[in-house]
């Protein structure tokens, strides 16, 4: 594909195992582990797609994704958000702040590689 | 100090606080000293003139006297009525059914209570969950272990000629995030169940607290007549065994401290003074010159003899309560928010005014409640800093019809009340399970 992702991500094994599979499908692969300049990473990087965690160190998932969404430039790019499952309150929230899809954790890499598909053909 | 549950205990508690011999108190209302005996073993039962004069030689009113056993079984019984829902009772036959069968009316009203406590039960699990953080950091840690873990192994198992150095990376990264997973889970477990030492049977210091002040019945007579003074209470605290934290002892501790200083401003006798020239709490607080947060505190903290019982919560401007003191008709939740609708959060929008109310809390036997409430800071903001609220509401039962009155509830999760715009949250009462909060399932 070619397309290029930025993993907005904390946990150092879970960018390793995410981008492994997401290389091996043709993704071009970056990743970023705090929330306080998350932003202008995106901006600097301008990816086809992101994948956001919602507990960062620095600032939220929710509030890079607000601020995402309020630029015109960035709010155009595609956001597959990870949330905690049992937390049904995470992705009302992350509905409606702007968030293209959905994951809960755990997930299985199957469900990574359709997420990331459906998200970038939209 | 556990609060008398007969008419014959109460009198006799009343009179020994009076500091009255049973031969005056018998002279008094002209009966003889052994049926006054009778009367206070609860061996001969009383009412209409006779329970009025006792009364009337004890200075209180006949209904604090007689609110026991009777009139506990018909608004317990009522008050389970009003609170299944789905179940219509003949409220006009209660005194029929609790006249002629008490054990039955008794055991319809503790199942009521268990029910109540199981609800509450699932309320603090479900709010923890929402409210804990370490609950919630530790939620998402063990998530993301498993997350990390589970695709490293199905790299391991479904990748076919897999570079040796990255069968190598991912087994270790499953090593690491099993310990991580392990060390987190233990965590959790200790926090959730922690060794008998330290265990109290309660979810914060702040809930062992208050069953500290549940169990003294929120008053401290021994402070009240000078006997024992906050620092004597370090002692008994520490060897009592009901308060098992460290941080449970310093809430009761400060507690105490404050108790004694209010106590100094206004002597027990000074307040029953001007209880007796008939003054309501505004009124005895622009006379005695107290602050009203003191005043209401010490309403609500003190030994039997008042003719009125208060209730009373002081809350920050997040809403969370510091302070509670339930009373009759006025019910407040030990964990989690309370309703919204209260005026004691009203009463941020206009600092340093008291406001004058009238409630009627939803579920309860339809008991009309006054309000008074206050907001006042507690910092020095003269100096620049940014005023810090806290808001103090004290509430007795009313005795005179309701004008303006509004109903209010205990807390969104067990609240029934239909179109309320300042609903947080779903109802448990109303609401499925499997809508929203405990399987969480979206």
């Amino acid at each position: 594909m070619g397309k290029t992702v930025l993993l907005i991500e904390d946990e150092p094994n879970i960018i390793e195992a995410v981008g492994f599979i997401l290389s091996r499908d043709g993704w071009r692969v970056a990743s970023h582990s705090n929330g306080t300049d998350a932003v202008e990473e995106v901006r600097r990087r301008m990816p086809d797609a992101i994948v956001l965690d919602v507990m960062l160190p620095g600032r939220t998932g929710f509030e890079v994704l607000q601020e995402l969404r309020h630029d015109p430039e960035l709010s155009v790019i595609p956001v597959l958000m990870l949330t905690a499952r049992g937390q049904a309150k995470d992705r009302e929230m992350a509905e409606s702040l702007g968030a293209t899809q959905f994951m809960t954790k755990p997930f299985s890499n199957s469900e990574v590689l359709e997420k990331m598909r459906a998200l970038v053909a939209g | 100090m556990k609060k008398p549950s007969s008419v014959g205990s109460r009198i006799r508690e009343r009179r020994l606080f009076l500091g009255m011999r049973q031969t005056d108190l018998a002279k008094t209302i002209g009966i003889s000293p052994a049926y006054l005996n009778l009367i206070e073993h609860d061996r001969r039962r009383i009412a209409g003139k006779l329970l009025l004069d006792i009364a009337a030689a004890l200075k209180v009113e006949s209904a604090s006297l007689s609110e026991g056993a009777e009139a506990a079984l018909l608004n317990g019984l009522l008050q389970a009525g009003a609170e299944t829902l789905g179940t219509e009772v003949e409220q006009d036959r209660v005194e029929e059914f609790a006249g002629r069968f008490p054990g039955w009316a008794q055991l319809v009203i503790e199942l009521h209570k268990d029910v109540g406590g199981l609800r509450q039960a699932v309320q603090t699990l479900s709010d923890r969950l929402s409210h804990d953080p370490f609950l919630s950091d530790s939620l998402h840690e063990i998530l993301s272990s498993v997350a990390a873990i589970q695709s490293s192994a199905s790299i391991l198992v479904e990748s076919n000629n897999l570079e040796r150095e990255w069968q190598d990376r991912f087994q270790r990264n499953i090593f690491e995030d099993s310990a991580r997973l392990s060390q987190t889970s233990q965590s959790l477990v200790s926090y959730l169940d922690p060794d008998k030492e330290t265990e109290t049977g309660h979810a914060t210091p702040e809930e062992e607290f208050d069953s500290f002040l549940s169990a003294c019945n929120y008053q401290l007579s021994e402070m009240d007549r000078g006997v024992i003074k906050a620092s004597g209470y370090t002692e008994i605290i520490d060897t009592d065994g009901s308060l098992k934290s460290p941080a449970a002892k310093e809430l009761a501790l400060t507690f105490l401290e404050r108790y004694e200083d209010v106590e100094q401003k206004l002597p027990l006798q000074s307040l029953m003074k001007f209880e007796e020239q008939g003054m309501d709490p505004l009124q005895i607080a622009a006379t005695s010159g107290v602050s009203l947060p003191d005043l209401m505190f010490r309403l609500s903290f003190r030994s039997s003899g008042g003719s009125r019982e208060y209730g009373y919560v002081c809350s920050d401007a997040s809403g969370a309560l510091l302070m509670r003191r339930p009373s009759v008709g006025f019910s407040i939740p030990r964990t989690g928010q309370a309703c919204p609708l209260w005026p004691a959060f009203e009463a941020f929008s206009r600092p340093l005014v008291p406001q004058i109310s009238r409630i009627r809390q939803f579920g309860r036997d339809g008991v009309s409640l006054n309000c008074l409430s206050v907001a006042v800071p507690v910092n020095d903001f003269a100096s620049g800093q940014v005023p810090r609220y806290q808001a103090h509401m004290l509430v007795w039962r009313a005795t005179d019809l309701g004008r303006n009155e509004v109903n209010v509830g205990v807390n969104c999760r067990i609240c029934t009340l239909s179109d309320c715009a300042a609903r947080r949250e779903p109802s448990i009462l109303t609401d499925s399970f499997d809508s929203r909060g405990l399987s969480g399932n979206s």
